[in-house]
């Protein structure tokens, strides 16, 4: 359904002088109703090959397909999930809901309904009127998901959506969106530094290498959906992670740069 | 162990009393134990203010009494009502004009690199300057009308709200952005949406910021044009030397001061309360 081809994108200074090849030729193409995750250290470009998808930036060469049409930009059938939340401080938990419909133009009581029925989804019911400084940064996020969900996407657009979570939160938030998945299952594009993260989410985790970002390997997660009870002692998800640490390992560049960094040449 | 104890059951001890405490006798009481420490420093002050006054018997430093005395008196001719009318009306036409332009050029600046390249020298310039300079320069050009008086209050309050409305849009939340921008917002709609109440909090720091330089403005542009308004009392008082009068037009300044800015402050308070937090933070 998505198809990456040979995309390759270039970081560069406005002068020209630097340039950074944050994707190389990726290839990739997701599946309908698919899990994938998107692994790799930092600066390997996993967030920049979301946002191509997202049509939140361009890409330099090569094509990035969904259902066989170009994409030129955000669309209705997309929706992200940001790693900081990005939650209006402004606007109650119900707007920042309901934000997605009110920008295609929804009536209120249409909004209204729909974001109730996903604050109750995402279990944050009584929260309706709070605003987004009253809730831990866990609930933070289920109000990120909610949002993304209420405008009914075919794909779900995940950038670290767990990362700023504490361990414990994030074990629930994980579950819970494995829960949501298996009932009502949406294309995700899931990125991801943590590698149980991955397998324990993931139909296929794609693990990348940094500078520039190419895709190293795709690998199929062997547990089906629903997901058996205590996969996560089975030891093949053990042997998997142990695996996935082996390749990661070499590829950490002790270069002293960070992901963000190198993102933030393009501005 | 009671020890520790002690000053939670004070605290709810006092919270039920004032609970109890109903109508108005309940509500002053509130304010005062809610703003003890700038009551006290204000009564203080005044306390302060007649004890020396008193005790000196300095002509050019009348006790707070005398002063309120003259402030009754130049009440009672009725030219206090007139002349405040007069400042006030100079400060609103005054402040709305650099409101209304000020969001117009801050907006435009903050939106538009080349609009802020081309402008911001001269914001610069003006926000460093002391405004008094112009007041000769308006003189010779509009002459004692009530136009040099809107004009020296714009001067006064123009600069800093344009500066903070542009650094408001200016540094707007990127991520907010990008995510309007996810759910398929238009330029429209992430400027409406996302830029302008992001941009709230200091937009209104700025109007409050720009009304108590207003209030120095109407003040310094009829003391220096003095005609009308209070601040042409305060120049006639001045003159004569009364300055138990003079006093008293001072106060009557300083409490249009705070009740304007009050004004402003409640105003923000409704808008922006969602950032309390994030501001005392």
């Amino acid at each position: 359904m998505i198809e990456i081809s040979n995309c390759t994108k270039i970081y560069s200074s406005h002068d020209g002088s630097n340039q950074v090849e944050a994707l190389d030729s990726i290839n990739l193409s997701v599946k309908e109703k698919e899990f994938v995750a998107l692994l790799g250290p930092s600066g390997c470009g996993k967030t920049t090959l979301l946002k191509i998808v997202g049509g939140l930036i361009p890409w330099d060469k090569g094509s990035v397909t969904i259902k066989g049409k170009q994409v030129t930009g955000p669309g209705s059938d997309r929706a992200v999930v940001f790693q900081n939340f990005a939650l209006m401080p402004w606007a109650d938990i119900k707007t920042n809901i309901a934000f997605g419909l009110e920008l295609q133009g929804k009536s209120k009581a249409e909004r209204e309904a729909r974001a109730i029925q996903l604050i109750e989804a995402v279990g944050l019911k009584g929260f309706e009127d709070r605003y987004p400084r009253h809730l831990s940064g866990g609930m933070q996020q289920r109000v990120g998901l909610a949002r993304a969900l209420a405008v009914n996407p075919e794909t779900l657009l995940m950038d670290e959506p767990f990362g700023a979570l504490d361990a414990q939160t994030r074990r629930l938030m994980q579950e819970d969106l494995l829960r949501l998945h298996e009932q009502e299952p949406k294309t995700v594009i899931f990125v991801t530094h943590g590698m149980d993260e991955a397998v324990r989410m993931a139909d296929r985790v794609v693990l990348m290498t940094a500078r520039p970002g190419r895709v190293k390997e795709i690998i199929e997660v062997p547990f089906g959906r629903p997901r058996p009870k205590d996969f996560d002692k089975d030891p093949a998800f053990i042997e998997l992670i142990d695996y996935l640490w082996d390749v990661l390992k070499t590829m950490q560049v002790l270069d002293g740069t960070t992901e963000n960094e190198t993102f933030s040449k393009e501005s | 162990m009671a020890e520790s104890i002690t000053p939670i059951e004070k605290i709810s001890k006092s919270q039920t009393l004032e609970q109890k405490r109903t109508g108005r006798a309940g509500k002053i009481w509130h304010f005062v134990f809610r703003w003890w420490p700038e009551t006290a420093s204000i009564l203080g002050g005044i306390a302060l203010w007649e004890l020396i006054g008193r005790l000196l018997h300095f002509p050019f430093f009348p006790p707070f009494s005398a002063v309120v005395e003259a402030w009754w008196q130049i009440y009672l001719t009725g030219e206090l009502i007139s002349e405040l009318l007069q400042s006030l009306r100079s400060l609103a036409i005054g402040y709305s004009l650099a409101v209304v332009l000020g969001l117009m050029l801050g907006t435009l600046m903050g939106r538009f690199r080349k609009v802020q390249y081309f402008f911001d020298p001269l914001v610069d310039i003006n926000l460093s300057t002391p405004t008094l300079v112009y007041i000769p320069i308006l003189f010779a050009l509009f002459g004692i009308s009530d136009a040099t008086r809107y004009i020296i209050v714009f001067m006064y309050a123009f600069f800093i709200i344009v500066v903070n409305t542009l650094t408001g849009i200016r540094n707007v939340d990127h991520s907010l952005v990008e995510m309007a921008r996810s759910f398929g917002a238009s330029e429209g709609q992430i400027f409406r949406r996302i830029m302008l109440p992001d941009a709230l909090p200091l937009i209104m720091t700025g109007l409050r910021i720009g009304m108590t330089r207003a209030v120095k403005g109407m003040i310094n542009g009829e003391l220096f044009i003095a005609l009308v308004g209070l601040g042409a009392r305060l120049r006639t008082y001045s003159g004569s030397f009364n300055i138990a009068k003079v006093l008293a037009i001072l106060l009557t300044i300083i409490v249009v001061a705070v009740v304007m800015t009050a004004i402003v402050q409640i105003i923000d308070r409704r808008l922006t309360g969602w950032a309390e937090t994030v501001q005392d933070a």
